[in-house]
Order: structure tokens, then sequence, then C-alpha cells
């Protein structure tokens, strides 16, 4: 039977229980080994690059300053990423309440430094679909999809029936998938 | 799209640069950890370079408490995390603050750490309560303690405010209720469970005994601090009191569904309720326990108007003793002994779930027996006289009034029962209300519930259901389905409030009201609204889920 939380590696629950009794070491390990994720998933969710960096690093400082609430005995990677969906759905509704932003993402996020040196169209596409999601659609396609979790999962993460989270996926993943269809005709 | 691609696809997608973000989290967490200093233990830390006499002290009462007391030893296992919490008789550690509290006299009376390593903290505070603002008449001081958990970002703990003057002395044993421990209410499978309460100036020791679903029992750690002497009146307790606290492990907890015995996520406004063999075992026992004894409880009209606590147990006496031998006992005993070691009180937690009683074992007396007196319903302060809306009597031939007042709080609809306990409805700025009709299309709705099925087992045997109509509608079916699906009227009354009445009661517009009445026995199906207009034709239809 698949456990609910992954195993975390020994190596990270030793980390851990060094950061707890202080070592910069272990936290800055812990930092680098989970910022791509963090990052890369408030970035999904929040389709702005300044945001993403500020809530990946304010989730890191959280996390940090509540490790000694943390249960040593569960994994540090679906406690980190609660916090940063959480405050990317925060995020997203405290900007829907100031109208003068655009909510819409219609190319290349503005201020972002692109790493990819071609502009990848289906990307692109994949990118302007989801903004197009509700916040809530879209951090469930980004936690099942692009973290990896399962609906029983998401469902205790989100203190939902997994069979919720399941009718939601699938319900973002047609209108995902309509919308991708949208771009692509507009594209053609 | 394959799960797959999608998973490929959101990877490939390429994210801002952000390696000097990465690298100030870096710097920020490095700080974070280090502000903190180097010992061994973070918490300890902080507290001693502050207090370095009151660390030693603290040190050498903790290594006594931890050798000589049950829960100190079993407790030994997180040790290290209760040194440096807010200290017993200092302010809380988050400056705690409640709607009520007189800022400044929070002090902690008692503190330790859960199995998982969450602080709490049982703080004692004054206070004071003034309602008058909301047109209740009630203004006092008093006190409070509350169970407080720092650093956990949750609605957990609460409080309350005693009025300190004409207090009676605090019973032995006061239970708060067992809950899920904060710091896992969400994202843990398997919750521990906190078990907390307080006593009063007579209790000396707690046992906490948690009998399994087996049936076997074993007294559970409890942390109990008596406060007394100085540290009470620092606290401004007028008395001695004691607080407790003991866990339950969750894998224990979840194995005999402890929480869902107690109904812990549905009271505390999330989850549904899933109920286990063991559950479901108990609310038969239960069912079968409340058709032997529900007759044998007094009858509240008969009962003297502000009865004393003991004509309450000579009136229910009879119907005590029956549920004590026939209703299905609780997983948690808490046992209260004074300093020679007697038990002077003793409380079973109660089983939320197979305690709730069926409806079908509640007399219904909405229809007035020869003698009866109709009840005075109380006025709600600054409202103007009542005018009732549409009165009848349900098909048990309970009488019903709805009556339209007008409050603080806008116009109020209400039913209300003269010849029983049960009623109540809603305010709001307009009559009729904005949302009569739906928020979708309300232009083409013609007739619509308002809220939902409600039950007054102690008025009547039959449910309702109730709405609005438009001036229009003369007459409102309303169809449910039996348990075998089959389609029935429900007997249905509609009143009209006309163009020439609209000012007696300050409705905006003229309207229909309609209520209809449901047995018990409909089920959870879908209920029709059929609105028709004077020549007979349909002008309508709604639905709505027969849920009460």
């Amino acid at each position: 039977m698949r456990p609910w939380y992954r195993v975390p590696a020994r190596d990270e629950a030793s980390l851990i229980r060094q950061a707890r009794r202080g070592s910069a070491d272990a936290v800055e390990a812990l930092v680098r080994r989970h910022w791509d994720a963090a990052h890369r998933a408030a970035f999904l969710i929040v389709h702005d690059a300044g945001a993403a960096e500020d809530i990946a690093q304010e989730a890191m400082l959280a996390a940090v300053r509540s490790i000694d609430c943390f249960d040593r005995r569960r994994p540090f990677k679906p406690w980190l990423h609660r916090i940063v969906v959480n405050r990317s759905l925060d995020w997203l509704r405290a900007r829907a309440r100031r109208p003068e932003v655009s909510v819409e993402v219609t190319g290349p996020v503005a201020g972002a430094r692109v790493e990819a040196e071609a502009p990848d169209v289906l990307s692109d596409e994949l990118m302007r679909a989801l903004a197009q999601l509700d916040p809530d659609e879209r951090a469930l396609v980004v936690m099942r999809h692009l973290l990896g979790y399962r609906s029983p999962e998401l469902g205790r993460m989100l203190d939902m029936p997994a069979a919720t989270v399941r009718t939601r996926l699938a319900r973002a993943i047609t209108r995902l998938r309509e919308l991708l269809e949208a771009e692509a005709r507009k594209g053609t | 799209m394959s799960p797959d691609l999608l998973k490929e696809r959101l990877a490939e997608i390429p994210a801002p640069q952000a390696v000097h973000a990465r690298e100030k989290a870096v710097l920020e967490a490095r700080a974070e950890i280090e502000a903190r200093g180097v010992s061994e233990d973070p918490l300890r830390r902080g507290m001693l370079r502050q207090h370095p006499l009151l660390g030693l002290a603290a040190a050498v009462v903790l290594v006594v408490v931890l050798l000589l007391t049950p829960p100190g030893r079993a407790a030994s296992a997180w040790v290290g995390e209760l040194v440096g919490i807010g200290d017993v008789g200092g302010p809380p550690s988050q400056g705690w603050q409640g709607r009520f509290i007189k800022p400044g006299t929070a002090i902690v009376i008692d503190n330790g750490a859960a199995p998982d390593g969450s602080r709490y903290e049982w703080v004692a505070y004054r206070c004071g309560e003034n309602l008058r603002s909301e047109g209740i008449d009630t203004k006092f001081e008093g006190i409070g303690v509350a169970l407080q958990w720092p650093k956990v970002r949750s609605e957990e703990g609460g409080g309350y405010c005693e009025e300190l003057q004409g207090r009676p002395h605090a019973p032995a044993l006061t239970s708060n209720g067992v809950h899920i421990l904060p710091s896992q209410f969400k994202g843990v499978a398997k919750p521990d469970l906190v078990i907390e309460g307080t006593t009063g100036p007579r209790v000396h020791r707690i046992r906490v005994v948690y009998r399994d679903g087996e049936g076997r029992r074993r007294d559970l750690p409890v942390d109990f601090a008596r406060v007394e002497g100085r540290l009470r009146r620092l606290a401004s307790q007028p008395e001695a009191l004691g607080t407790f606290v003991a866990f339950l492990p969750g894998d224990v907890a979840a194995r005999d569904e402890v929480a869902s015995r107690l109904d812990l996520r549905a009271l505390m406004g999330t989850g549904t309720l899933k109920l286990g063999p063991i559950g479901r075992g108990e609310r038969a026992q239960a069912r079968e326990g409340f058709r032997k004894c529900a007759h044998l409880e007094p009858n509240p009209g008969d009962l003297p108007p502000n009865p004393s606590r003991s004509a309450m147990e000579r009136a229910m006496g009879p119907a005590t003793r029956c549920y004590d031998r026939y209703m299905p006992t609780g997983p948690l005993e808490y046992m209260a002994y004074d300093e020679h070691g007697r038990v002077i009180q003793r409380m079973n937690e109660p089983l939320v779930t197979a305690m709730v009683r069926p409806a079908d074992t509640i007399k219904a007396e909405g229809r007035e027996e020869p003698g009866d007196k109709r009840r005075r319903l109380p006025k709600e302060t600054g409202s103007d006289a009542r005018k009732v809306l549409m009165s009848g009597r349900a098909p048990d031939g309970a009488l019903y009034e709805f009556y339209l007042e007008q409050t603080k709080y806008g116009v109020c609809m209400q039913i209300w029962w003269p010849y029983a306990f049960g009623g109540g409805g809603s305010c709001g700025p307009d009559l009729p209300p904005a949302r009569a009709y739906g928020r979708r299309n309300p232009e083409r709705v013609f007739a619509k519930p308002f809220g939902f099925l409600s039950d007054e087992p102690r008025a009547t045997t039959s449910r309702y259901i109730s709405g609005f109509a438009r001036p229009r509608v003369a007459r409102v079916q309303v169809v449910y389905r039996d348990s075998r699906g089959r389609p029935h009227d429900a007997p249905v009354q509609l009143a009209h409030v006309t163009a020439s009445t609209l000012g007696k009661i300050e409705a905006s517009e003229p309207f229909g009201f309609w209520i209809a009445f449901i047995p018990r026995s409909a089920g959870h199906r879908q209920i029709t609204v059929t609105a028709y207009a004077g020549n007979g034709d349909r002008l309508g239809e709604q639905f709505t889920l027969a849920r009460p």
C-alpha cells in the first residue's frame, strides 16, 4: 500500500534534526534542496515573477521559523509545498481585490528573466491556458501534475475528500484541454 | 493530454530565473536560525539568556516534576522542549488578546508540549463583557482561563469570561472536551487528540482513563497543575484552580474511531462525519436507550421557573438512572481526587454522535392540550411591535405563527410555536430579501424555498420548508418523494402581502409567503416547488434537496 506521505530520505530527516538544533548549514541545505520546486510551483500558480520569488522566500522563512513545530516523523516537502500553495492562493485573492492589476497573462511575464533561449510556443500556450483557470483549480493542477501528489494526499493536505479532489482535478483538466485547443486554434 | 505529458509540459515551462531570490532566501534563513544562537536546543537558549536564575530554577523544578510525576515521566521524551515556553507567572508568549480580555492581565499559569512538540500555555486573564451595544443587557467584570497553542495558526483555544461577582464555587471538574491537536488539524492522517479541562479548588489530582475499542482501560499521562498561592493571586483567581491536559496518540484514536465517535471534525466545522463499526454500534445502542428512557424525562412545562440544581436532579433522576443503564459509555472517563485521595467527581466524555437524539423519540408538543397556556415570546430589545404574517397548523395540529419584527438587525421574519419550544428565522435589510427568488435569473422564478428544510421535533412531527412567491402566484405545489420514490403532495399554506398592507410591514414590494410540511419519512430526496397562476397556468418550477 502506498504511504500517504513519501518516506523522506534519511539525510533529510538528519538535516531537519540539525536545523532544529540551530545549524545554519542544515537550513541552507534544506532551502537549496527545495527552492526550485517551491519557486516553480508559486510561479505557475500566481503567474507573476516577483510575487513567486517573494512567496518562495516567505515560505522558506516561515518553514524555518516554525521548524520547532514541525513533526519530525513526517517529511518536510509536503509541509513546505502546502505553505507555498496557501501563500500563492492568498496572494491571488489579495490581488483579486485590487482591480487595477490585470490577472490575465498574455505573454512573457514582465520583468522575468526567462532561462530558455528560444520562445517555446507550447509552453506559452499552456501558461496562458493555466492563467485562465480558477486559482484553486490551477493550484490543484500544479500540485497534482507538477509536484506529483496523488488525490488522497491532496485530499488530506487540502482537507477535502479524495473523490472531491479527483472531481475538481478532472474538471480542471477538461477545462485546461479546452483552453489549450482554443489557444491552438488561435495560433493557426 | 495525458497526465505524463502534462507533467512534462509543466516542468518545461520556463520559470523566471530566481538565483538572486534563492540566495537571499538562503541568507535570510541562515540569519534566522543563527539569531537563535548555537546551543543544542534553540528553545532553551532565549530564556536562559534573559533569565539565567529563572532558567536554573525552572530546570530544578522540571527535574523534580519529571522524576516524581507520572505525566512527567511520560513527557520526558519531549522534555527538551518544555523549557523556554512562556514562563509560568509571566505573560503569554504570543501577547495573546481576545475581544473581552483586559490588556496586560493575561498570565501563563501552566505550560507544556504535546508529543509532536507543539507547545501549549494555560493562560488566565481578567476580562469584561459588555453586550449592551449589541442590544443585550449584559455587562460585567470577570475572569477566564484558556488553553492556547502559541505557535499554531489556528482557531483552536478560544476562551471565556465568567462573571466574578456572585460567582458560585467552580465545579470539581470541567471538561473542555477532546480536540484534534491543533498542530495536526490539517494534513495529518491520524492526528493525536488533546483532552483538556479545569478543576475546582478541592481537586489535587486528576485521572484520565481511556477505554479502548475492546473495553480495556488504561490511564493516560496527565499534565495537572494546581494554581494557588502567589500564582493564584497573580492570575486574579478568587480561589485555587487546576488545569489538566492529556494526549491520546493518533494511531490509538484512529483505531478506536475516537474522532468520529466524538464528532471532532464536524464540531469544528470542517470535514464530514464518517462513522465506523464502533460508532455505528454505539449509535444503535443509544437509539435503543432513548426509546427506553426518553419518556421518563420531565416535561419542561412541569418544572418550576428557574429550578435549582437539586430540583433538576430530582426531576431528572428516573431518566438519568435509565440512561446510565442503557446508553453506551464514552471512551474517556475523568476522575477528580481531593487532597486525601478520595474521588470527588467522575464524568465521562459524551459520545456526541451517539447522543444525537432521534427526532422520533421527542414528543412534539406544538398542538395545545386543554388547559395549556400560550407561551410568551420574549421581545427583542429595541424591536417594534410584532406583526403576524401568517399562522396555521402543521398536519399534526401544532400551531405556528410567522411574524415580522423590525429590529436593529433589520426586518426579522421568524416562525414560532406558541405551545412548544423552538423557532427561528432570518433578518435582513429588505423584505422580501434580495435573494428571495435566488441569484440566477430571479425574474424567471415565481416561487422558491428560502432556507433549508427545518426540523422542530419539540413542536411538530413534520419537517417544514418555506419560501417566497411572486404576487401573481395563486397556488404553490410542493412535491416530495417517499422512501420508495413515490411522489406526494405536501400540505402548503400561502399568504400574500398586498399593496394595501405593504406600509404596515415596511415591505418594499408585494409578495407571497408559503410554508409546506413534509413527513420525516420523506428522506433525503429532491423536493419540487411549482408555482401556479390564478387561472391554473404553471408559472415555474424549482428544486431543492430535502436535507434537514
